[in-house]
């Protein structure tokens, strides 16, 4: 037998009679399988219609005609962000680098600091046990009162001013929210303050206070200021929401007054043990000295603030 | 949309661009000559049944990448063998050496291995079509898959050569020896 292939015969017959035999053939696929193809090609068709939708809103927003009010207002939005927005932001200054140690988190920190001050509150201040305080119902009654003012200062203002607190109490309490208030708040905290002069004399001092009159509660609600001040004054005044609010926003947490005191110092002067732990859980340096070189842990020693000195000395002050 | 008058190059284009009733178009003009093409190969009509929705899924779903620097039915038919042919391997891998022997047979193949059955039988019968696929069947698998590409997608010697991956003279050569046979086997229906 030949290997060869037949000699090539064109479309012949063969293919004609091919042709009749197919168109005799009722062999079709099934309805279901058509439809199944409709349908899926359906499916795609109506996805690429959308998508084309889209390119041509695209295209058409990118078409020369609308180029330049598209660049005007992405050049708009940049000279906001960039220009106004940043006026609207409060200043972030570095921070000292005194603070705590950074693998404290701020969660984690005010936990622990939290439940001895919690004791300390002023609504139910009862004296932490082993302590001083509740070994002195004397002293226990006084840590009743609310307060406002560092109880060193406060015991050496109202030792050697006894008069100027009814009035000053007196005043706040009348002006709650007024300006006034808060005005009499950063004197008296400046006052405070100057009469931080040396240990022994506050040591002396501090043990003739004990039985002196607190100072009345100065509501606080610092009215809208610079930053740094209201976290200043919040920080002094123990009141959490307005420091919570302040240190949110991102201002200085170690910002000065003119005496070089730090919220901290002024929390701590303040006797507001809450306060500090909210401060130090947020990073503020705790050996922040003021202009006379006086710390907060010196200052919390001096009022013999035990829960604020723990606090501090947990967080390495000097 | 009147459909008829355009091309399947334009009718596929069409379809890219989201119009369904274009794709509905082309499948009605092929959709014969694909079935006949794998139904007629594969001697199976459930196995033809699930190509089919592969083939045509298979080209809708590619439809965005088809460039027309081949004629759409070229296309269409090399999508066709390429998923006849992956069928064949995936099923083989399935089965054992033994079944793989039986299975490589079509159904009409086993048809036509049966003495009693064949193109005689089917003439008898009268059914010119059972005729067809009786004879298809007897042709070698290469033959007869360039043979049914050039009958049913009227493609040239070259593109069968081109889709089914050989020489043009390979080519060439199994279209003679499948019409010479073919022509044999169908003699009674001239």
């Amino acid at each position: 037998m030949s290997s060869l292939p037949p000699p090539f015969d064109g479309s012949d017959d063969a293919d004609e009679r091919y042709r009749r035999a197919s168109g005799l053939d009722p062999s079709r696929p099934s309805e279901a399988t058509r439809r199944a193809v409709l349908e899926h090609a359906a499916r795609l068709a109506a996805g690429r219609t959308r998508r084309n939708a889209r390119r041509r809103w695209l295209m058409a927003l990118l078409a020369p005609k609308w180029r330049p009010a598209l660049v005007g207002t992405l050049a708009a939005g940049v000279l906001v962000g960039v220009v106004i927005a940043p006026q609207f932001l409060a200043p972030i200054a570095p921070r000292g680098s005194q603070h705590a140690p950074a693998a404290v988190s701020a969660q984690a920190a005010v936990a622990p600091v939290n439940a001895p001050a919690a004791r300390l509150a002023p609504a139910g201040r009862a004296p932490a046990p082993g302590t001083v305080e509740s070994a002195s119902p004397a002293r226990a009654v006084t840590r009743e009162r609310p307060r406002v003012a560092s109880s060193t200062p406060r015991a050496l203002l109202r030792e050697s001013a006894p008069a100027e607190a009814a009035p000053a109490a007196a005043a706040a309490a009348r002006a709650a929210s007024d300006a006034a208030t808060t005005q009499q708040l950063e004197q008296r905290a400046d006052a405070n303050a100057a009469r931080v002069l040396s240990f022994d004399e506050r040591a002396a001092t501090a043990s003739t206070s004990r039985s002196a009159v607190a100072a009345p509660a100065v509501p606080v609600s610092p009215p809208a200021r610079a930053a740094p001040d209201v976290l200043r004054q919040a920080a002094a005044a123990g009141d959490l929401t307005a420091l919570r609010a302040q240190l949110a926003s991102g201002g200085d947490i170690d910002a000065r007054d003119t005496q070089g005191r730090t919220a901290l110092m002024l929390a701590t002067l303040g006797g507001q043990a809450d306060a500090v732990a909210v401060l130090l859980a947020h990073g503020a340096d705790p050996s922040a000295a003021d202009t006379r070189g006086t710390t907060p842990l010196q200052a919390a020693v001096a009022a013999d603030e035990r829960a604020i000195i723990a606090m501090l000395r947990r967080y390495g002050a000097r | 949309m009147n459909d008829a008058g355009l091309s399947d190059e334009t009718l596929i284009a069409r379809y890219a661009r989201g119009d369904a009733g274009a794709f509905t178009a082309l499948y009605r003009r092929h959709e014969l000559r694909i079935w006949r093409y794998l139904e007629r190969n594969m001697g199976s009509r459930a196995t033809a049944e699930e190509l089919m929705q592969e083939v045509w899924f298979a080209v809708a779903r590619d439809a965005e990448r088809y460039r027309p620097t081949a004629r759409f039915t070229t296309w269409l038919f090399t999508i066709a063998r390429n998923r006849m042919v992956d069928a064949v391997r995936a099923r083989r891998a399935h089965l054992s050496l033994d079944a793989v022997a039986h299975e490589s047979e079509t159904v009409l193949e086993r048809l036509t291995a049966d003495p009693g059955a064949g193109p005689l039988a089917a003439a008898e019968a009268r059914d010119r079509a059972a005729a067809l696929r009786l004879a298809l069947a007897q042709l070698p698998p290469e033959q007869r898959d360039a043979l049914l590409l050039q009958l049913e997608g009227d493609l040239s010697v070259g593109e069968v050569a081109t889709i089914t991956r050989a020489s043009f003279e390979t080519v060439k050569s199994r279209l003679r020896y499948a019409r010479t046979r073919l022509r044999e086997l169908l003699s009674e229906y001239a």
